[in-house]
């Protein structure tokens, strides 16, 4: 049995985004691979590392009820240099 | 206790076969001035004298080997839209400089008892709960021959973190040279009425049975014991030798378990004189056994990528810096103290392990003189 690579992220699609102000956009992100939202889970108010290919990976806390496990929700802010993807 | 004995020649003649049945061998190697733990690629370089008394230490400690300063974790591709990723944990093809990839044991001879202890943080920090697997491939095909100091450097400090000059911790094997030098008189008179033969022998003691296999398995001139006389003759001898080198160190006082002191003096001023000396170069986390810190980085273009685990150190002016431009370490003040509390605070509490061996390399390369045992020897 291959051991488990922790490095390795789940990947996600851009289901639906909300402008929530002029620099503050909520992205509901669906899991891509089959069987990752049901291996993925969390508790409320923790957060996720968030990596764009190329630019780079930073925390964002998770919005939506860890209940509700098919897509995950969060607010971003625009500062530095993931934010602008 | 397993011992054997073996001269000089025959522990070269033992890696050199070590080396011919395919292993692979890695020891302190000095190219252009520079001692480095490297893979043996020619038996010519098999080339030592463990009686030499200034061997030194090798300028980056064992955790290279088992954690490279730069590491690929993973590939990344994107074509028409989607993107696909290649687990390089999986990935049975590595480049053949990646010891990930070799199926042989990878045997190091050599390492300072200093660096062998240093093992342990690192199997803490990557093998318990999430388990890294790029460094439990490497470590679980590792054997660790350590080579007993006979000298003290004068930046070493082993002694006062609880390791001695001549410690077993996280060796497989360990050589000892019984170096008796004319002026012992103890040992002289104790060695030469037990085996006047043997003043060039190294004392080799076994403490696991991965060692005891690698002993077994490749063929070598090793002498047992014929007695419990000669065995514990032999171990008095070590420990005699041990004393003498310990006689020779500078910074000897212990430091003790100082966790509840350090966090009481958390905002003392003494911080701040040793904050504004402190470079922020990070060569003390480079050449420090036991600094584990990494950093996942992208190196990319168009529509392909590769993400590498870096080195990093907590005393970089960028380790804590926020996308807003806040950093909550703002100062040398914060990120040096950070390093010290890390080392003999939370990390001792956490894992009950002491996350410094005392090898003084940080001491020795700091480029504004800072020592960690004379910083650490405030709170005692």
């Amino acid at each position: 049995m291959a051991m488990k690579n922790p490095y390795y992220p789940y990947l996600m699609e851009v289901r639906e985004i909300y402008d929530e102000t002029t620099d503050v956009r909520t992205l509901r992100l669906a899991f891509k691979e089959n069987g990752s939202s049901s291996e993925f889970s969390w508790r409320a108010g923790q957060f996720g590392q968030f990596l764009v290919f190329g630019a780079g990976e930073c925390p964002f806390t998770i919005a939506n009820s860890p209940t509700r496990k098919e897509a995950i929700e969060c607010s971003f802010k625009l500062m530095g240099k993931v934010t602008v993807h | 206790m397993d011992l054997r004995l073996i001269d000089n020649n025959g522990l070269q003649r033992w890696l050199t076969a070590i080396l011919e049945s395919g292993g692979r061998l890695f020891m302190p190697l000095t190219s252009d001035g520079l001692t480095f733990y490297r893979e043996v690629q020619a038996k010519e370089d098999i080339h030592f004298d463990a009686f030499e008394q200034h061997r030194g230490k090798p300028y980056y400690s064992l955790k290279e080997l088992l954690f490279p300063i730069s590491e690929p974790v993973l590939r990344y591709q994107q074509s028409n839209g989607e993107f696909v990723i290649e687990d390089l944990a999986q990935d049975r093809n590595q480049p053949d400089d990646s010891p990930a990839s070799s199926t042989h044991d990878i045997i190091v001879f050599g390492a300072t008892p200093c660096d062998a202890a240093a093992v342990q943080v690192f199997d803490h920090v990557f093998l318990t709960g999430v388990v890294d697997p790029f460094y439990a491939a490497r470590r679980s095909k590792m054997v660790i021959i350590g080579m007993s100091c006979t000298q003290a450097q004068p930046e070493c400090f082993c002694t006062a973190v609880g390791l001695s000059p001549m410690s077993s911790k996280g060796c497989d094997l360990l050589c000892t040279p019984l170096d008796v030098q004319p002026d012992d008189e103890t040992l002289v008179t104790q060695h030469s009425t037990q085996n006047p033969e043997a003043k060039a022998d190294i004392l080799v003691e076994i403490f696991t049975s991965t060692g005891k296999n690698l002993l077994e398995n490749v063929q070598g001139n090793w002498r047992e014991p014929s007695t419990r006389d000669e065995v514990q003759h032999l171990l008095m001898m070590k420990s005699l030798l041990n004393n003498r080198v310990q006689q020779t160190m500078v910074k000897k006082t212990a430091l003790s378990n100082a966790t509840v002191l350090l966090q009481r003096d958390f905002e003392s001023p003494v911080w701040e004189d040793i904050g504004k000396k402190c470079l922020g170069c990070g060569v003390c986390a480079y050449v420090c056994p036991t600094c584990h810190c990494f950093d996942l980085a992208d190196e990319y273009d168009v529509c392909s990528g590769c993400r590498y685990k870096n080195w990093d150190s907590c005393c970089f002016a960028h380790f804590t810096l926020h996308a807003s431009g806040h950093n909550p370490r703002p100062t040398q003040l914060e990120r040096y103290r950070q390093r010290v509390m890390h080392k003999f605070c939370y990390f001792l509490e956490e894992a009950g392990i002491n996350m410094c061996v005392g090898c003084g390399r940080c001491t020795k390369f700091c480029p504004v003189g800072i020592d960690i045992y004379e910083v650490r020897a405030r709170w005692q």
